[in-house]
């Protein structure tokens, strides 16, 4: 048994699984998995269940989804009511207002015309049946699909024979079992200023690690940073926090609550101490602060 | 900070268990899965007593049947199935009926062993809409002596928050038989060529009560018209024997309920069926099932049920004609006979999120005394059998 690695592009980004084992046949059911979610939660193929929920907005008959997507649904419903609000998979229509690869920051006019069509409170949503009331109105699982995914992976290799490993996807990380020693891995978090390195080092033998900052996607203007992580109620990018890491015993709710944090601004840190995980944060000026014990170099 | 207290944190888990791999019992979601499977069944009919015949073999029928089944979603809202059959048949079938000297009905076997193959393939797609379904199916079946095709398209409407849903159905199929030595010297008056349509058409309306509680009734016509009488079998009339002779048409209505009822408290389900049916040769038929469906432990569950039929004979069915009936149709079979049947079954699953397997077995006896109705003469050739299956599927 030896330590190996396979690299990988899915959900967006660069994703990696290290793990002990004999050959790399081993992964395959678990790139499956992240391949078969990345298809059935994208916005872009018109075949998948986001698209058929999103063009169903506006008809009173609604959709009927299956199992798995009413699962996230009453996830994201109770993520919504724990956030005081503040996450709503409703919010991705901002996304027609911000274009972050455009490098422009959009007037007023354009976003306010899109937050009626924003308030998870306006969908009806009672198992396995939703309707989204308004047309134009839409439901992103961007996220939650990746933390999802890496839990959904990180299980695949365990049911795979895998017990010793951990799988990344996009700077989101599901443990699959310690180092066959017993001693834990050491992840690197994600510096929110210089792309590439790493901010501190954390070590973890089980759960999943997520990471929400104001380095994945932005706009620079009037020397201002506007992050991708918008405010459902405002349109606007939060201003507070540069990265917040949050561990969990499930990657999802590890991703869940550092959004939320994010979006939480100053009232972020306190949320998360409310929620007895173990984070650490980053404000503008990059000092750390929070619960979870990190190493440097 | 209050590590194990946080109501959020809670919240969230329990949100999260209920996603599939979560929880260690956590559900599998299906539909976006294809699923392959295969099933045998053995099915036998228990030899004849020795008082219902004179003949020296009693042996009746066996059939081994092999089913493979395939379902392949295509995106979210299509699935394509198909199913294929391939069955061996053996053993011999009940021929005619003579009076012994008391008058009492004496069965005559037909004398060689017949040993028959059927291949069968339908195949289906199924179209999801926003509140309801489309489907479309097209299949074959074939014998030495036998063709069948035919096609079906169907139908569904959810309304009222999907409480009701109303489906309909229509099949057609046209069978084209050309009977084992047929107009031969050896049997002339056996049918050389001979073919039939049958159509059918279905409404149903179920409704749900409850979350756990749901009714369904159902009506159906079917109409057959061409050549349906048996090739094989024959008929005494007089003092001569006949070949079996049926109406060219034969129009049949059915009507269906049934009851499906869970408790989670008991993790089991009660499934009531009852089925009434009449047809314009005079043949009404009643039945009534109940099933109970016990989850054991984990992804077990045992499921006995038993079912209670009755049926009251055609016109033109008889033992034996004494006489020449008025009209040209006679049949002795024992399929238009007055009877009554009694089966129970047992069936095992285990559902797993990707294997599952599933054993039953059945016992079917036939015998006039389970019948409310009276019959004048008993059909001696009335069947018995016992049938078992195991099935396995994955879905992947």
């Amino acid at each position: 048994m030896k330590l190996l690695s396979v690299r990988f592009r899915a959900m967006g980004g660069p994703c990696e699984i290290r793990f002990y084992g004999a050959d790399e046949s081993a992964v395959t059911p678990a790139q499956y998995e992240i391949a078969r979610l990345e298809k059935r939660y994208s916005r872009f193929l018109d075949s998948s269940i986001v698209s058929r929920i999103n063009a169903s907005a506006g008809d009173g008959r609604g959709v009927r989804v299956d199992d798995e997507t009413a699962a996230l649904l009453d996830y994201a419903s109770a993520a919504h009511v724990q956030s005081d609000g503040l996450f709503d998979l409703t919010s991705g229509v901002l996304r027609r207002a911000w274009d972050f690869r455009s490098g422009r920051v959009p007037a007023q006019e354009e976003i306010a015309p899109l937050l009626p069509l924003i308030g998870w409170e306006k969908i009806f949503w009672q198992r396995p049946n939703l309707l989204l009331p308004r047309a134009g109105m839409q439901l992103d699982f961007g996220g939650m699909v990746k933390e999802y995914a890496a839990d959904r992976a990180a299980q695949a290799l365990r049911a795979a024979g895998v017990a010793h490993g951990l799988i990344e996807l996009g700077g989101d990380i599901a443990i699959i079992g310690p180092h066959p020693d017993g001693s834990p891995w050491r992840v690197g978090i994600r510096h929110p200023r210089l792309a590439g390195s790493a901010i501190a080092y954390v070590e973890l033998a089980s759960g999943g690690i997520a990471s929400s900052g104001d380095y994945e996607r932005f706009v620079e203007a009037d020397g201002q940073r506007y992050c991708h992580i918008l405010n459902p109620r405002t349109g606007w990018p939060v201003q507070h926090l540069a990265s917040v890491s949050v561990v969990a015993p499930q990657c999802l709710i590890a991703g869940t609550s550092s959004t939320v944090a994010m979006l939480k601004e100053r009232e972020g840190q306190g949320w998360l101490a409310e929620l007895g995980l173990p984070h650490l944060c980053f404000d503008r000026q990059l000092h750390p602060a929070g619960t979870l014990a990190f190493l440097t170099g | 900070m209050s590590k194990s207290e946080s109501k959020k944190l809670l919240a969230l888990t329990a949100a999260a268990m209920s996603l599939p791999g979560y929880a260690p019992q956590a559900q599998a979601w299906s539909d976006a899965e294809s699923e392959t499977g295969y099933r045998f069944t053995h099915y036998a009919e228990s030899d004849l007593s020795a008082t219902a015949t004179n003949q020296r073999n009693r042996e009746r029928y066996t059939v081994l049947s092999h089913q493979f089944h395939l379902r392949v979603p295509d995106g979210e809202a299509r699935q394509y199935t198909g199913d294929l059959t391939v069955e061996t048949m053996s053993g011999a079938s009940p021929w005619f009926i003579v009076p012994a000297a008391d008058g009492k009905p004496i069965q005559v076997m037909s004398g060689a062993t017949i040993d028959d193959s059927r291949m069968a393939l339908e195949l289906g797609r199924t179209d999801f809409e926003t509140l309801g379904s489309r489907s479309y199916s097209l299949g074959f079946s074939r014998e030495e002596d036998y063709l069948s095709l035919g096609g079906g398209y169907g139908q569904s409407w959810e309304l009222n928050d999907r409480l009701t849903v109303f489906d309909a159905s229509l099949r057609y199929s046209r069978d084209f038989l050309k009977p084992t030595d047929g107009e031969t010297a050896r049997f002339p008056d056996r049918v050389k060529y001979a073919d039939k349509g049958v159509a059918s058409v279905s409404a149903g309306v179920s409704q749900a009560l409850s979350a756990d509680s749901t009714v369904q009734l159902s009506l159906s016509y079917g109409n057959s018209e061409g050549y349906l009488s048996d090739p094989y079998k024959k008929v005494l009339v007089g003092n001569k024997i006949l070949p079996d002779q049926r109406p060219g048409q034969r129009n049949q209505f059915s009507l269906s309920a049934r009851l499906r009822q869970y408790w989670s408290r008991f993790a089991a389900a009660l499934h009531l069926d009852g089925v009434a049916s009449r047809d314009d040769w005079g043949v009404a038929t009643e039945s009534l099932e109940a099933g109970w469906y016990q989850r054991v432990w984990n992804d077990w569950l045992l499921a006995p049920s038993v079912r209670w039929y009755q049926q009251g004979e055609a016109d033109f069915h008889r033992p034996y004609f004494s006489s020449a009936p008025d009209d040209a149709n006679h049949s002795s079979d024992y399929r238009l006979s007055t009877f009554g049947a009694l089966s129970y079954r047992l069936g095992v699953l285990r559902d797993g999120p990707q294997w599952s397997f599933a054993f039953a077995a059945e016992r079917y006896d036939s015998d006039p005394s389970y019948s409310l109705r009276d019959a004048d003469l008993q059909n001696p050739g009335l069947v018995t059998f016992t049938v078992y299956s195991a099935a396995l599927s994955y879905k992947f």
